[in-house]
């Protein structure tokens, strides 16, 4: 038996391939992010703002690149499925993204010799390391079509929400000093950035199972909790 | 006219296995032991379609097993696609309903084919009978040439010896069914094969509406029409399902996906899969349907 739509096929490999290459685009936009955090750096927390036109136009190429191939190959069955969810996956690379650009743009607003808590710091820098690790584990597993895989990032991210909720009750706690009050406030933001981060490697994860199965679940949500 | 309840065979007669037919006789006095099984949808309890039911439905051309044993119910007022490489077979089961298959030198069918609790190949069926139950329509439009579009639609009531209606009242309905009234109540008595190829093929599916049969079979009807009669003839097919029961043979995965209810994947003479149609091009359960769909085997 003889393979048959060959184009088709190449096409919607190049699309799957320019759509997880988003997830990479977003990455680097994270570590810049937080690096701009961590020291802030001002200058660096602009290029994050000024390159979100990169991940911006890998979305609009992405996104016509799918209307074509729904509108001159239909695909159906599996391919359809891909590309279904290829939709969903290039839009939560657009959204993380926009995160990364809000984070960016807390960094001029927080002082450039606000005072600290190193409580907080670590704990954003531990979301920051892992929704780092969920955007390579939730490109992984799309490519490979692991379920598994894709399973494990609810695990992971329950991880940084506990992270989440942690950092908002020590800002809540942390003083009376108006300027470290006010700094604790933004780190609350990033926090709030990075945890959105995770949730949007979880929804690609769903995806994976639904390209898998054919069957759309969500791993959990805000009304029904793991 | 037969009373509907006396229309029960008996269970016993219904699993017989259908004999190789000789050539049909077509008489224009069916022997008396032929029942006459169309008279049914004359008794007004027909507006809703039939079950149409194969069991261990085997085909064969002379020493060539084109169906193996396939068992499939087509429901009442649904559209069943049957989608599948060429030579699978699709064809081949779809003219068994009707009995068309035996008119083939060599070709028999084995196995059973019954409406509702009718079979189709009983010894006491008169094929003409199951010709006017089960409509069909074919590939390429075929309308009488020397007749008028009046008489081509009135030819089906002819054929199958429909007496007693209004013919006039039958003809301007079933045109009125397939939408061509409107292009053609002016020109009725000129000829049919002065249409374009879309209206030739509606007027050959009001022909088949003419006769009031409870099962219409289409064997590829669109696939030598242009994408707008495509298209009407699509929208005909679903308003047509309200009153019947159609089996759509088609090469076009789209046109399945666009009409049907359900979809058969055929392949080798086997059914491979029967799914919802939505089911069968989203996430197909077997997984030689996903590949010939995908087009991943040509």
């Amino acid at each position: 038996m003889q393979e048959t739509r060959h184009n088709f096929r190449e096409a919607l490999k190049r699309l799957e391939v320019q759509a997880l290459g988003g997830l990479d685009l977003v990455t680097t936009a994270l570590d810049r992010a937080l690096e701009a955090v961590g020291y802030q750096d001002v200058e660096l927390a602009g290029m994050v703002v000024a390159d979100d036109d990169l991940i911006d136009g890998r979305y609009l190429e992405v996104h016509q690149g799918i209307l074509s191939l729904l509108a001159l190959q239909t695909p159906v069955a599996t391919d359809l499925r891909i590309v279904a969810a290829l939709l969903h996956v290039i839009r939560c690379v657009e959204r993380m993204g926009d995160q990364c650009v809000n984070i960016a743009k807390l960094v001029p607003l927080s002082g450039y010799e606000s005072p600290k808590d190193k409580d907080i710091l670590d704990a954003i820098e531990r979301m920051g390391q892992l929704a780092r690790s969920q955007l390579s584990q939730a490109q992984e597993a799309f490519a490979s079509r692991n379920v598994g895989l894709a399973q494990d990032l609810v695990r992971q991210d329950s991880e940084i929400n506990r992270l989440n909720r942690e950092i908002f009750r020590r800002a809540v706690e942390i003083g009376d000093d108006v300027d470290t009050r006010e700094w604790a406030m933004f780190m609350i933001l990033v926090a709030r950035c990075l945890e959105r981060i995770g949730d949007n490697t979880v929804d690609i994860a769903e995806q994976v199972v639904f390209v898998v199965t054919g069957l759309f679940r969500e791993f959990a949500d805000a009304s029904h909790p793991v | 006219m037969i009373p509907r309840d006396t229309q029960k065979t008996d269970p016993a007669q219904t699993q017989q296995p259908v004999r190789d037919k000789e050539p049909v006789e077509v008489s224009d006095s069916p022997a008396e032991e032929q029942q006459d099984v169309s008279t049914r949808s004359q008794d007004g309890v027909t507006a809703a379609g039939h079950n149409v039911v194969l069991t261990d439905l085997h085909a064969y051309y002379g020493s060539v097993h084109a169906v193996r044993g396939v068992n499939i119910t087509f429901p009442p007022n649904e559209v069943s696609a049957i989608i599948g490489p060429s030579g699978c077979g699709k064809s081949t089961m779809v003219r068994c309903i009707n009995r068309m298959h035996e008119e083939i030198p060599g070709a028999r069918a084995e196995g059973s084919v019954t409406l509702d609790d009718v079979d189709m190949y009983g010894d006491n069926v008169d094929v003409t009978s199951v010709r006017r139950l089960v409509g069909m329509v074919f590939q390429k439009p075929n309308p009488f040439p020397t007749m008028s579009i009046f008489e081509n639609v009135a030819a089906g009531l002819r054929l199958t010896g429909t007496k007693g209606v209004n013919m006039r009242e039958r003809v301007h309905r079933a045109l009125r069914a397939v939408g061509l009234w409107e292009e053609v109540k002016n020109r009725l008595n000129e000829p049919g094969i002065g249409l374009s190829g879309g209206q030739q093929q509606r007027l050959c599916i009001a022909r088949t509406v003419a006769v009031e049969p409870e099962v219409i079979l289409m064997d590829e009807p669109c696939s030598a029409l242009d994408p707008v009669a495509t298209l009407k003839v699509e929208e005909l097919i679903d308003e047509l399902k309200e009153r019947y029961t159609i089996v759509i043979v088609t090469h076009n995965m789209q046109q399945a996906a666009r009409v049907s209810d359900t979809t058969v994947f055929m392949l080798d003479g086997e059914l491979i899969e029967h799914s919802p149609t939505d089911q069968l091009f989203t996430r197909p359960k077997d997984e030689r349907t996903e590949r010939y769909v995908t087009g991943k085997f040509g």
